[in-house]
């Protein structure tokens, strides 16, 4: 029975946001609208059809941001992180103390206590993660100037909701009580948890995990890697909430640091679609929780309350931004997206409450303004991106996705999958040139050995489109096939050319026959695998048994020349067997002729007209 | 310079030796010579990439250089002139004005074209169908030694090389020889 019941929300989840999101996109605001609106017509306000519990559906939904964050460290090396410290601590900084002072100030204005003012100021400062970084992505901005430092003020939002959680509590308190009270809290023994589990984090992602992931791909069972990648996940969070940390930023250090391993593809593409469906369900639950009561009793409130809110958080970005040097463009994207509250929001005002800094009166209409301003989000950029943007600047081609402010520039331009014998020929002369290239191959082994040479190679199936995603495909220009599995090439293949036609195909065949198939597939260049180096052999034998040298290359030369053309002939002929038998018998004698008449012409040359003269 | 060490460098430039009979002929009254190495070019370098260094230490140990090759289109076949645009500016590459070995690597050597043709003498000459004689169609060849600083030798030449019969070739091959050694004494004696 209860499980009939769960099957049966799980469908309309399904079904509202099958209706809504293509909806939203249509009308062009993104998926993140379109949950939200479903979320606002299942829920208790709107058709009713979610049950009650919308408040532990959504606790349970911002899981969806722990993965999130997880993800977005895979993304992250510690250097890059490293270069963006600057506006992580200063940008990200001044946002929240500024916004919050703003706030603290409007709240004294209105006659509230400092203690209220402070508390709803500071928890009013932080943006949604979810919202803004899902929409950024989609709109592909993320790895522009104004997604970067978006994702640092958000990056530090998260990492101030740490103090937060332990300054809110004081706030209830009378002052001499207060006094007496911080002694008695001892930040030292805060500070040394969180350097002991951030460390723990990194000595395991580094070493441990290494170890445990090979193991696991050794089994080549696809569930237990997905099944590991999710504990890992679930448990940094679960160890971060013991210990009073942000889960969302234990995982995102932990992404981080497995950043670099060779199964960050892996990864990435076994929780993304965890991810998907957590965060889609995050935006429902926040859709679902507008309290549309309480939003048509009092009209006037609500709608002055949400105008103050999003008008002060962009008037301090906007002039945050422009303090940081960032463009015309890239300014109002960075100013538009962040004017929301966030998620964080709805657990600290209840937080709050339960401490008894917050009463009901000041934190139900908050909650309805902050899940307003929310679904304001992706109103305010599609504003943006019509209205403010084209003004900007009179170019509108060159829109603020300069090569040189995405974080991965140096995103390798080949993918080379398969990297054994063969393949390694081929990536060790691409990156002795210069060339960076992202490997794939699916032999933990194989990996582990070719490492040591220091390639960076990661593990994985790559006739999964979701991983070839993640190793960068859409923005690559060249795929090496060069596994030795013939059928596993043609799948590749086929995928490829399926949803990534942009990229050139050179691959490896085994023989003729499988050259042949591969070429009809659409590979663009095509090598068997002996062919060559049974030809340079053959020169060495005409050598041994006499030729110069020279000779032996023109013979070998012409032979390939002949071999290829015939080659190509069997491609455009019709795909059946007799054919194709004709076609090959016939040629093996076509190409001793050929080549019989040319090597004779090679002999006789008309060199004697040279002596008429 | 001991007397058993090598002073004249062959650079031998020819697709077909298998077929040939003149330059055949040349190389093989040379080729006993203890002073005397011979490269072999489409042999050593059938896919025309050329160790560079190695060639340049050669002709840094070699007084003597000899271009023998058969005329294909009043040029040399074109693994000489990649051997040339690979090998031979490093000439160049020093300051000049300053002399010695380091500063001009090829200074004071000699350089000998021996080149066989399939047409006539007489053809390379005003009235002949070549219109000029064989040294004007060597000039770059002749410009290339002074910029590099070495002397220019008068070129050797078997004409009708095609034509001529077995014997009169193996004559040319011999007087091609005497006038090497001619050269060798010249340097022993310098
Ligand atoms: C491609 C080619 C180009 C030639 N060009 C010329 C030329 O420009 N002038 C000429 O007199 N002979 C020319 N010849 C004839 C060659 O010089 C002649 O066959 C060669 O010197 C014979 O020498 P061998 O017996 O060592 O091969 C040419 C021959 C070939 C094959």
């Amino acid at each position: 029975m209860h499980n009939d019941s769960f099957m049966l929300q799980a469908f309309v989840f399904l079904l509202s946001a099958v209706i809504a999101v293509p909806l939203a996109k249509r009308v062009g605001l993104g998926s993140v609208m379109g949950y939200l609106c479903a979320g606002a017509v299942i829920g208790p306000f709107g058709l009713g059809l979610m049950g009650d519990d919308v408040e532990s559906l959504m606790s349970f939904a911002e899981f969806g941001v722990v993965l999130m964050l997880f993800l977005i460290g895979l993304e992250l090396d510690p250097a890059v992180l490293w270069r963006m410290r600057i506006s992580v601590l200063g940008l990200g900084g001044l946002q929240v103390l500024v916004t919050s002072l703003l706030f603290f100030a409007a709240g004294l204005a209105l006659g509230f206590s400092w203690q209220v003012s402070l508390a709803t100021g500071s928890i009013l400062s932080l943006s949604s993660t979810a919202i803004v970084l899902q929409t950024l992505e989609e709109k592909s901005l993320l790895k522009t100037e104004s997604g970067q430092s978006s994702f640092s003020v958000l990056l530090f939002q998260d990492i101030a909701v740490i103090p937060l959680l332990a300054i809110l509590p004081l706030l209830a308190m009378e002052l001499p009580e207060l006094a007496n009270k911080t002694e008695h809290i001892p930040g030292w023994e805060t500070a040394l948890k969180v350097i002991l589990v951030v460390a723990a984090i990194v000595l395991v992602g580094r070493w441990v995990s290494r170890y445990l992931f090979r193991i696991i791909a050794e089994t080549r069972l696809r569930e237990t890697f997905t099944a590991t990648a999710l504990m890992l996940v679930v448990g940094i969070a679960l160890l971060m909430n013991e210990v009073g940390l942000s889960p969302a930023l234990g995982t995102f250090v932990a992404g981080v640091v497995l950043a670099n391993s060779e199964y960050r593809h892996e990864l990435e593409s076994e929780i993304e679609p965890f991810k998907g469906l957590l965060l889609a369900l995050f935006f429902i639950s926040v859709g679902a929780s507008i309290d549309f009561d309480f939003l048509l009793q009092h009209p006037w409130l609500i709608s002055g309350l949400l105008a103050a809110l999003i008008g002060g958080k962009m008037l301090v970005l906007v002039i945050l931004g422009r303090l940081f040097g960032l463009s015309g463009k890239s300014n109002s994207v960075f100013t538009f997206s962040l004017a929301q509250g966030g998620e964080f929001a709805f657990v600290l005002f209840t937080f709050a409450e339960n401490n008894r800094v917050l009463g009901t009166d000041i934190t139900a209409p908050l909650t309805v303004v902050v899940a307003l301003s929310m679904v304001a989000t992706p109103l305010l950029m599609s504003i943006n991106e019509r209205w403010v943007q084209p003004r900007l600047s009179g170019n509108r081609v060159q829109k603020d996705n300069n090569t040189a402010d995405t974080i991965d520039n140096h995103e390798a331009r080949a993918i080379v999958v398969g990297f054994g014998r063969f393949g390694q020929i081929v990536g060790r002369l691409l990156r002795i040139n210069g060339f960076n290239i992202t490997i794939l191959d699916h032999d933990a082994v194989q990996i582990d050995s070719v490492r040591r040479f220091g390639h960076k190679v990661f593990f994985g199936d790559a006739s999964r489109p979701d991983l070839l995603v993640s190793a960068g495909i859409e923005d690559a220009e060249l795929l090496v096939i060069s596994i030795d599995d013939h059928n596993r090439s043609m799948d590749l293949v086929r995928l490829v050319k399926r949803h990534f036609p942009h990229v050139r195909i050179l691959a490896r065949a085994r023989g003729r026959h499988q050259a042949v198939e591969l070429l009809r597939a659409g590979v663009d260049h095509v090598e068997r695998e002996s062919f060559h180096s049974a030809l340079r052999l053959g020169r060495e034998a005409l050598r041994s048994l006499g030729f110069r040298a020279y000779q032996a290359r023109r013979s070998a030369e012409l032979f390939r020349h002949y071999d290829e053309l015939m080659l190509q002939e069997m491609v455009e002929a019709p795909d059946d067997e007799k054919t194709r038998l004709n076609l090959a018998r016939q040629n093996s004698r076509d190409l001793q002729d050929l080549m019989q008449t040319d090597m004779q012409a090679e002999v006789e040359n008309q060199e004697h007209n040279w002596d008429r003269g | 310079m001991t007397a058993a060490s090598s002073r004249a460098l062959v650079i031998y430039a020819h697709p077909r030796h298998q077929t040939s009979r003149a330059c055949r002929q040349l190389l093989a009254a040379i080729s006993d010579l203890d002073e005397v190495t011979i490269r072999d070019l489409y042999e050593e370098y059938p896919d025309f990439h050329i160790n560079i260094g190695h060639e340049q230490s050669l002709l840094r140990n070699h007084q003597l250089v000899i271009f023998l090759f058969p005329l294909y289109w009043y040029s040399a076949p074109s693994l000489l002139k990649e051997w040339q645009d690979r090998v031979l500016n490093f000439a160049l590459d020093e300051v000049p004005g300053r002399a010695g070995p380091e500063q001009d690597p090829l200074q004071g050597r000699m350089l000998w074209i021996a080149t066989s043709v399939g047409a006539s003498f007489s053809s390379f000459s005003a009235e002949g169908g070549n219109r000029y004689p064989l040294e004007q169609y060597l000039l770059p060849y002749e410009q290339t030694a002074r910029v590099c600083r070495m002397a220019w030798q008068t070129p050797f030449m078997v004409c009708q090389a095609r034509r001529k019969p077995e014997s009169v070739l193996q004559r040319q091959a011999q007087s091609f020889r005497s006038i090497l050694l001619g050269k060798l004494q010249a340097l022993d004696n310098a």
